[in-house]
């Protein structure tokens, strides 16, 4: 079974993204901040992972950066709603520039969560430990 | 010539006004003893034979420039009358009102009245009188001295110049006949006034609207200045151009201004990203749950899932109406509030509703406390801060809400009120653990909360902040001594009051006596 990091500190979208995932074949492990999910993912193997924007504190994307900087390359969909200086295009450009696979904006289709999860870990080898 | 009596001579040489008589060639034949004390020599000195012009302690320069002049008296065969300076042995200078006149065909008596004091008198007062010219020509103001007719006595450098007249073309004359000052005609009105109260006028602020000082504000003041006799014969005046100060002040407030523009736009961009932030998060899960619905309604947690839908309209609900009551923030319905029956009246409200173990304590220093603001608005705003205050402390223990005026609200903060001052305020402190640096940095943001969901959604802070920037005020946070949060809603002081009290109906005798009237009629 593939393994999605979900990195949310809004639990009721955690919940609900957990939620389609699962139904469709995926175990979901969720994290609120960009330390916890740093720390998660030096013990523990995912296929990739779906970090939000706007992590209270944190911005989702530094959280991403500091990733890359460590070397590390999971495939990660990056989910956006808004928030101050945060425009769409802004988003995606520095997305793109850290090798997101997906920008996906909120509220967006099961089917488009699907589709870039999907996308981002293709590899149907890559499964849970 | 009539002889001088010896005894005469003798008495007026007492009377320290010595003589001396010389040869044409300057050599002494007699020195009387005032002469000799004058000149610096004992009764006993060696004099006679000597040549008069070499016996002090001058330079030789200025002993050969006296012999100069002596032969010119000496060609001219006419009396001379002037001030022989002399040196004394110890150095110092002496100063005689001398004569020098023929006494024989070739002897000449000279006569000495000592003038010393006088004349070192005189200097003194002539070099305090161009020091304190030099000092006012130097002031960055202008100074002007006249009589009561206007006659101009005298007139500083700085002043002259700012007219592009020379003071010394000025002194004596009136302003309207000196070419340049004609244009302070402004001022007459004020010189009229201090001359006809006796009192000066101070700190006049005038605006030149003629002349080559167009355009330039100044502030006068004249004082009126007795004479010697005690009646009021001269008038000063003394003018600032403060057109800089002014000019700073117009530019300050259109700053002021765009920036006040500028802070808005900026909230309203943090506002708009807020919004969309917190309304997806509240969307996107309730797609998904009623999609699943859709797709399998006979869900075995179909229940749950449709709580969930609700609760996030609920949510959404909750942010609009929320968005909407920050929305008429930028009142219209500004007028005087009397902070003290406002919160009295506002307290016994808050505490018939308070959960029991919560106290107000109420503190108003002073009467007379009169904001300017919208009463409804700042009942929706102290509703907040109480609401928060209660939520910090777990509602229980006291908050403490006091209120006061002066200071001005810390220059650290984001946004800056729009009114200058001066203001009133209100307090609201609690007996919670405080707000940290960080928090404090961000508590006014729009969707900035420390609450879990469901308890706050961030927008109160906001919602308060965005009416009293709206009145031209403020509302600041800090910690108290005790730990506690301490709010402070500042407001732009009212100068006229309430029209009507603000007190509710019956709360004072005077009221209740008018509603009687009213109802026979």
């Amino acid at each position: 079974m593939k393994s999605v990091l979900i990195i949310e500190d809004d639990i009721s979208v955690a919940e609900a993204v957990s939620f389609v995932l699962e139904r469709n074949g995926f175990r979901t492990t969720r994290v609120e901040t960009g330390a916890a999910a740093a720390a998660l993912l030096k013990s523990q193997h995912f296929c990739g992972a779906l970090v939000d924007v706007w992590l209270g504190e944190e911005d989702g994307l530094d959280v991403l950066a500091s990733l890359r900087a460590q070397g590390n390359t999971l495939p990660v969909v990056v989910m956006s709603g808004g928030g101050p200086g945060h425009t769409l295009e802004s988003v995606s450009a520095r997305a793109d520039v850290l090798d997101a696979c997906a920008v996906l904006f909120k509220p967006f289709t099961d089917e488009e969560l699907l589709d870039a999860v999907n996308r981002s870990c293709p590899d149907a080898g890559c499964a849970a430990d | 010539m009539e002889p001088l009596n010896k005894d005469i001579l003798e008495a007026i040489d007492r009377s320290m006004i010595g003589y001396a008589i010389f040869h044409r060639d300057g050599r002494v034949v007699h020195a009387s003893s005032s002469a000799r004390y004058l000149l610096g020599f004992s009764p006993q000195a060696e004099l006679i034979g000597k040549r008069w012009h070499q016996l002090d302690h001058d330079t030789e320069k200025m002993q050969s420039l006296r012999w100069a002049a002596y032969e010119d008296f000496l060609a001219s065969r006419a009396h001379w009358q002037g001030v022989l300076r002399w040196v004394w042995p110890d150095g110092s200078k002496r100063y005689y009102d001398s004569t020098a006149s023929y006494y024989s065909d070739d002897q000449i008596v000279i006569v000495l009245n000592d003038r010393t004091e006088q004349v070192l008198a005189q200097r003194k007062l002539q070099e305090r009188e161009r020091l304190i010219s030099n000092i006012l020509d130097r002031l960055p103001l202008g100074i002007m001295l006249q009589d009561r007719d206007g006659t101009i006595r005298y007139i500083n450098n700085e002043l002259a110049r700012s007219y592009g007249v020379r003071a010394q073309d000025a002194i004596g004359r009136k302003p309207h006949d000196v070419p340049g000052l004609e244009y302070r005609n402004h001022i007459e009105p004020l010189f009229d006034e201090a001359l006809a109260s006796g009192a000066p006028v101070t700190g006049r602020p005038l605006r030149v609207n003629a002349g080559p000082l167009k355009g330039t504000h100044w502030l006068v003041h004249l004082y009126p200045l007795a004479g010697s006799s005690g009646t009021l014969d001269r008038l000063l005046t003394v003018e600032f151009d403060r057109t800089d100060r002014v000019r700073l002040a117009e530019e300050k407030s259109v700053y002021q201004r765009k920036l006040h523009e500028l802070q808005k736009i900026e909230a309203l961009n943090r506002f708009a990203g807020g919004l969309a932030h917190e309304l997806s998060n509240i969307l996107h899960p309730a797609g998904v749950y009623a999609r699943a619905l859709k797709a399998q309604p006979d869900q075995p947690d179909r229940e749950k899932l449709l709580e969930r839908i609700n609760t996030a309209v609920l949510q959404a609900g909750e942010i609009l109406r929320q968005t909407l009551s920050m929305a008429r923030g930028g009142t219209s319905g500004l007028k005087p509030v009397d902070l003290k029956s406002f919160l009295e009246d506002l307290l016994s409200y808050a505490q018939d509703v308070a959960t029991t173990g919560l106290v107000y304590h109420l503190d108003i220093a002073g009467d007379d406390l009169i904001a300017m603001a919208d009463d409804v608005e700042l009942r929706q705003v102290m509703l907040n801060l109480i609401v928060n205050a209660s939520d910090a402390q777990n509602a229980t223990g006291n908050i403490f809400i006091s209120a006061g005026r002066g200071g001005i609200p810390p220059a650290e903060m984001d946004i800056a009120p729009l009114s200058a001052g001066p203001f009133v305020w209100i307090e609201v402190q609690d007996e919670g653990n405080g707000i940290s640096a960080e928090t404090r940095a961000n508590i006014f943001e729009p969707f900035f909360t420390t609450k879990k969901r469901g308890k706050g959604i961030g927008l109160g802070l906001a919602v308060v902040q965005g009416m009293v920037t709206g009145w031209g005020g403020i509302v600041s946070v800090r910690n108290s001594a005790k730990g506690g949060a301490v709010f402070r809603v500042w407001m732009p002081e009212s100068r006229a009051h309430p029209q009507v009290p603000a007190v509710p109906q019956g709360a004072n005798q005077k009221d209740a006596i008018q509603k009687d009237d009213g109802d026979t009629e």
